[in-house]
């Protein structure tokens, strides 16, 4: 049922986007990173599989994380600060959000003279993980689907004469978060005319119609398990430092820690897989042997090839992740799906990893535009902050320093990654088993982390 | 159950071949950088009365900037070498390039019906050299470097651009209507 819908809202969005008129394409994403030196690969490679074993031998023999993951709260003036500050980001969250649709449906077609395609694909999607996994879930205080949905439900239980707590029902999965961030990485990342103004208010469209609908039906609970943005950038802020508890209290505890008690629904696995392939495509989407598949194909030609490529990348993640499942339930007779869901939150420093090492300089220097969209958001010539000459300096970050943050990041999400999977396994096994049934979980790591660096290699 | 173990070790070996096997190729398989950049001296259009100059300088490879018979164009492109006269936004169509100059790499890019002859590859091009960009066939579009976010014409499969290639990385050369690939130039 649900899947046909899915099928359904697919035709319909497709051919929608069908007939607008496809902009120039590549407005944004001016420059590609320099091919990562292979003795610099070598480095890395060697590093991820010397400190796998490092880890392992490592007398961590009880779980340390879940224990920490609840942390110690901020002092009373900060939870207060918090308070005050939650109604004025929500505020800012939703102006935001308004400026950037109007700015797609109503400024200039140009996607170089419009803020909405950098300030989604740099300074929301690249930023946000990031700062997400290094600070918190900071989306949760700005999201404006959530105060959409709280619109809804306060105008329901207005109309209805019921308490607004009474409507506020979870999905109970997160497959509609698959569907969500997918038909974002698929705009993104396969659709042809990605950063057409137009068609990236389009899908904006139906992407927050989804969510005021389905908040209306399902309450407002259920937008936390089906914003795809939302459900990623939570599963980030797990390894960040802040966090609130249910109590809505503001504590700090160590990195990682909160990966140990990550709430994992059906869906959940899937979507980190998801997003892992879509970064490793758009590695791929810039090798050179793309060159030879991708480049001279344009429209929807470009867009059908791009999509195969993007599930393609999806399954093979998927797949490597399946083959260590296995191999895990045959070391421990556990079973698949509960192997599945107890790994899967050590995907997410993979996947943050590969964010940064893909995605950092793009942040860094062409995010650098929106110093000058934010002077002149519409296109239509304005100069709010006398900042529309603005020169991107693309010396602000050396091609030696990009080299070394990419490498890094990949070395050291591995390590977190192993990290974290190693003190699940002490957690469910006597420290032989734990050892032991790590083994296919270090491939399925080592050949992430392998590959991630070949895409890096752009060869 | 040992049989299981034993697919499954497979498996995870036939994927670390297949992953392995996509970074394991030859980085210049397909785009023979050394073939197709030809190092030569200036643009072709120089059917003007300085050709004495440019035979002279006709065997250097690198970027020998002649300071002299500069002037003080409008040229922000090339601000290192001014070895031109003025706009280069669409040489060749309007503005023939002055020739007492530089040797630079040339990357010549044959476009036929919207495609590049020979599909889209990767150029080398050394930092902080001047680089021209030659268009030739039968198109007619805007040709946009990205990064350094210079465009220029292509009228009747004729258009070039100098520019001085001053930043790092990797540079999408784009036909700007129909948005197919060219060229990925590779500065370093």
């Amino acid at each position: 049922m649900s899947r046909r819908l899915l099928v359904a809202g697919g035709i319909v969005m497709l051919t929608i986007l069908a007939t607008v008129a496809p902009a120039a394409a590549h407005g944004v994403g001016g420059r590609i990173d320099l091919p990562l030196p292979a003795w610099q690969l070598a480095w890395a490679a060697g590093f991820a599989v010397a400190s796998s074993f490092v880890v392992l031998g490592m007398s961590w023999n009880t779980p340390r994380l879940a224990d920490a993951a609840l942390g110690s709260p901020l002092p009373r003036p900060a939870q207060l600060a918090g308070r005050v500050l939650l109604p004025v980001t929500r505020i800012v969250g939703l102006a935001a959000f308004g400026v950037l649709l109007y700015a797609a449906w109503r400024g200039n077609t140009n996607p170089g003279a419009n803020i909405a395609p950098v300030a989604i694909y740099f300074t929301f999607w690249v930023g946000l993980q990031i700062v997400s996994a290094l600070v918190g879930d900071v989306w949760r205080g700005f999201n404006p689907f959530y105060t959409l949905a709280d619109i809804g439900a306060w105008v329901r239980s207005r109309i209805t004469e019921t308490p607004m707590s009474s409507i506020d029902h979870g999905a109970g999965n997160q497959w509609w978060a698959v569907a969500a961030i997918f038909s974002f990485l698929w705009m993104e990342l396969c659709y042809h005319s990605s950063d057409s103004p137009r068609s990236l208010g389009l899908w904006l469209t139906l992407y927050t119609a989804a969510m005021v609908v389905g908040s209306t039906i399902f309450g407002r609970g259920w937008v936390r398990d089906a914003d795809g943005f939302g459900v990623l950038f939570t599963k980030l802020g797990a390894i960040a430092p802040l966090h609130r508890d249910e109590e809505g209290l503001w504590r700090v505890r160590p990195l990682l820690a909160g990966l140990a008690t990550m709430p994992i629904r059906r869906g959940s696995v899937p979507f980190i897989l998801v997003v892992l392939g879509s970064t490793s495509f758009d590695g791929f989407t810039r090798s050179s042997i793309w060159l030879d598949i991708g480049s001279n194909r344009t429209g929807w030609e470009l867009t059908v090839i791009n999509t195969i490529g993007l599930v393609f990348l999806i399954s093979a993640v998927t797949l490597i992740y399946r083959a260590a499942i296995r191999g895990m339930s045959i070391l421990t007779g556990d079973g698949q799906e509960e192997l599945a869901d107890a790994f899967g939150p050590s995907l997410v420093p993979i996947a943050l990893a590969y964010a940064i090492a893909h995605y950092f300089s793009f942040l860094v220097l062409d995010g650098q535009e929106m110093i000058i969209h934010l002077s002149d958001p519409f296109g239509r010539g304005w100069d709010l902050f006398g900042t529309v000459d603005y020169q991107i300096d693309y010396t602000l970050l050396t091609t030696d320093a990009i080299a070394w943050i990419q490498t890094l990041a990949i070395a050291l999400g591995h390590v977190l990654g192993i990290t974290a999977a190693h003190d699940r396994a002490v957690e469910r096994y006597d420290r032989a088993t734990a050892v032991r049934s790590q083994y296919p979980m270090l491939v399925a790591m080592i050949l992430y982390t392998v590959a991630g660096l070949f895409l890096l290699l752009g060869s | 159950m040992r049989e299981k173990a034993l697919r499954a070790v497979a498996t995870l070996a036939a994927l670390t071949m297949i992953t392995a096997g996509c970074g394991g190729d030859d980085p210049d398989a397909g785009a023979n950088p050394s073939d197709e950049i030809a190092d030569e001296t200036g643009p072709a259009d120089s059917d003007d009365d300085e050709m004495a100059d440019e035979a002279a300088d006709d065997d250097d490879d690198h970027d020998v900037v002649d300071e002299a018979a500069d002037d003080d164009g409008d040229n922000d492109v090339v601000d290192e070498a001014a070895d031109d006269d003025g706009d280069n936004d669409a040489a060749g169509a309007d503005d023939p390039v002055t020739t007492d100059e530089v040797v630079e790499t040339v990357i010549e890019l044959l476009v036929m019906g919207g495609e590049l002859e020979g599909g889209a590859r990767r150029e080398s091009v050394p930092l902080g050299e001047n680089v021209t960009i030659r268009v030739t066939g039968d198109a007619t579009d805007e040709v946009h470097v990205h990064g350094y976010d210079h465009f220029f014409a292509v009228i009747d499969g004729e258009g070039e651009l100098t520019f001085a290639a001053l930043i790092p990385g990797v540079f999408e050369v784009e036909l700007e209507s129909s948005g197919s690939l060219l060229v990925q130039l590779q500065v370093s």
